[in-house]
């Protein structure tokens, strides 16, 4: 914790802040760890991935470590072994919450949100996701430092509202956490739009309450929740969530039904085509007559009436 | 067909069906089955109607009623699969859920917020409008049918907004919480400490601003030069075409002088200095030959001491100015053509090339 700290807090005034006494830099071994008796809420993350992630869903996964100091890491997991096994992985590492992101086809990215022991589940779709890292991102904030979490008043509704206590108490920093820095210098929000979840994260400029972006930005699209953590019955089904994979075969079969008509168009003209000309009706042809005005010689004759 | 229709009056046809339909299915010629939808009962009346319904399939009674209703069109139908998926949503289970596994801390410990975007700022507003017609500036030219509704860069921004909104108002609420409680809120200017980004990624975004920034500022530069060009040919073109028209001008009075005309040589008096002088003054010419006019002629009467006062009153000079025609005075003229010459008498013409000999 203390090789982290690059430059040491100057408290220059102490009529501004007091803040609290820093630890020794160096410590006896022998010494046991002093208790920390003002952290009382104890959630610790686990956040993780499957084999087979990108590397912009790796960074991802690596900006939301950075910004959450309770957090613990974990190797790959196989795709192969079934969800079940995160419960154990998690109790294995003394996490009461975890983040888990799977890549699908190494084009869609999945993450699970899940309160470890008993608590409910939520798989989500990851959209449009953005990291920290990308040059437009010009907010900075302390590493470690607790955030404000703002959630849309939209977040009412019974699922909306389970969704919300697990990211309250996931992305929430807890208060007094050994690596969480004194000052509240951002806010992540949660905004509903279009049946889907927008993440964002601020960087708070001064007390007029300018903002500047910092962190990675994504969106979420809730398929499921579940009763219990990774599996068990489902609470709550998205109407509104439709499979990646439906949406990439629809998308194709709009530029197939064009082939599929112009074939359809060819063996119609076939069937229909007659096979010999038209032949016209003979005695159509007995009533055409041509006004006298056109006659050529010989057929002047019948138009001249010979005087007798 | 109409004509085949039973003919009944109001009452007949909206009372009770039962005796309607007996009634009618007299009338009708045989052949022709009545079939009403609700009137189960008269079924009874016709002796083969149970045969014929054991026998029969009840979907084509049942496609019957639904063709007299509307339901059906004329034409193929196919009966398909209807697939209602149910969704789930188990309010009781998820409230339960929730209220297991919730927390109930005090409000320091969770920090969390739920309020609405926050008032837009007017100048938010501003960039907004401006983001919006820059948009506009630029699509318009490209495709003719682009509405700003339908936009996506432009919706994004809204977007973007409204998610800024609520972070401000959720900052300065959480701000002020804490005030209350006496917390520390903002981190001080002086404290360092290790920053979710490090210092070398935060140098390489600077630069990066300050590179846009320059490249605004040099297309901005660029931009006004050409302008100044534009406006700077503009003006040289202006003045290039009035000298060529004063030039036009003089050769076409010098002609008509030397052809024969009223005013001898005042043009070349009239002649107007550089455009420069001549913008700076600000008088027209109108006024500028008035004056002239005035101050040749009190030079005449009065410059060098003036006329003489009794000079001759009625010479063949005087005689010649006072008669103003035409014809007398290119006479006039002729006679006094060398009347201002310093030295009257002809000169060769071709000047110094043909010098008098000594």
């Amino acid at each position: 914790n203390m090789g982290k700290r690059k430059r040491e807090a100057l408290v220059t005034e102490e009529e501004t802040i007091e803040l609290p006494p820093l630890p020794p830099l160096v410590r006896d071994s022998d010494e046991p760890v002093k208790k920390k008796p003002k952290w009382t809420n104890k959630q610790r993350v686990l956040v993780f991935g499957s084999r087979g992630m990108s590397f912009r869903d790796r960074h991802l996964m690596d900006d939301i470590r950075s910004l959450l100091p309770h957090s613990k890491p974990e190797a790959k997991k196989e795709r192969k072994d079934d969800l079940r096994v995160i419960n154990e992985i998690a109790e294995m590492k003394n996490c009461n919450k975890c983040i888990y992101f799977e890549n699908k086809k190494n084009k869609d990215l999945y993450m699970w949100v899940s309160n470890v022991p008993q608590g409910p589940s939520v798989k989500f779709l990851i959209l449009n996701a953005h990291t920290m890292k990308e040059l437009k991102m010009t907010g900075n904030c302390l590493k470690g430092s607790r955030p404000f979490l703002s959630f849309d008043p939209a977040f009412d509704e019974p699922h909306w509202s389970v969704m919300k206590e697990l990211f309250v108490q996931s992305f929430g920093t807890p208060n007094h956490h050994p690596k969480s820095q004194p000052f509240h210098d951002h806010v992540l929000t949660f905004s509903i739009l279009d049946n889907k979840i927008w993440f964002r994260n601020y960087e708070i400029l001064g007390m007029d309450g300018k903002l500047s972006e910092i962190g990675p930005r994504f969106v979420l699209d809730p398929i499921k929740v579940f009763d219990s953590s990774f599996g068990g019955i489902t609470f709550w089904e998205n109407p509104h969530f439709i499979n990646p994979n439906v949406m990439r075969r629809e998308k194709r079969k709009v530029g197939a039904s064009k082939y599929i008509k112009k074939v359809h168009q060819k063996e119609g003209f076939k069937r229909r085509a007659p096979k010999e000309p038209y032949r016209g009706d003979p005695t159509n042809e007995i009533f055409q007559t041509k006004p006298p005005e056109e006659a050529t010689s010989s057929e002047k004759q019948l138009f001249i009436r010979k005087k007798f | 067909r109409e004509d085949l229709w039973p003919k009944l009056s109001r009452d007949q046809f909206f009372g009770e069906k039962k005796d309607i339909i007996a009634d009618a299915q007299d009338q009708l010629p045989l052949g022709i089955m009545f079939v009403d939808s609700e009137a189960d009962s008269t079924e009874m009346d016709y002796s083969d109607i149970n045969d014929q319904e054991l026998s029969e399939d009840d979907s084509d009674v049942e496609t019957q009623r639904a063709f007299s209703r509307g339901d059906l069109k004329p034409g193929l139908n196919v009966l398909s699969q209807k697939i209602i998926k149910d969704y789930k949503n188990d309010i009781g289970g998820l409230k339960q859920k929730l209220s297991e596994f919730h927390l109930p801390l005090p409000w320091i410990e969770r920090l969390d917020l739920t309020l609405p975007p926050a008032p837009l700022a007017p100048e938010l507003d501003v960039e907004l409008v401006e983001h919006g017609q820059r948009r506009e500036r630029q699509m318009k030219g490209r495709n003719k049918d682009f509405s700003l509704e339908d936009d996506p860069v432009h919706n994004d921004f809204k977007r973007e907004m409204l998610f800024y909104r609520q972070a401000q108002a959720a900052a300065m609420a959480g701000l002020q919480r804490l005030d209350e409680l006496g917390l520390p809120g903002l981190r001080p200017d002086d404290y360092f400490a290790q920053m979710a980004k490090s210092d070398e990624h935060m140098q390489k975004v600077r630069r990066r601003l300050i590179q846009k920034q320059i490249g605004q500022q040099i297309s901005e530069r660029v931009r006004k030069i050409r302008e100044i060009k534009k406006f700077g040919k503009k003006v040289q073109v202006e003045v290039e075409q009035r000298k060529h028209k004063e030039k036009r001008e003089m050769l076409e009075k010098i002609k008509k002088f030397r052809k024969g005309k009223t005013d001898t040589i005042d043009f070349l008096e009239d002649h107007q200095g550089p455009l420069r002088e001549r913008t700076t003054n600000g008088t027209t010419s109108k006024t500028t030959k008035q004056k002239k006019n005035k101050r040749t002629m009190k030079d005449r009467k009065f410059g060098f001491g003036g006329r003489k006062r009794n000079a001759k009153r009625n010479t063949a000079r005087s005689h010649a100015q006072s008669h103003s025609l035409p014809a007398s005075t290119k006479h006039g003229v002729l006679k006094n053509k060398n009347r201002n010459r310093k030295n009257k008498g002809s000169k060769r013409k071709g000047g110094s090339k043909f010098r008098t000999r000594k």
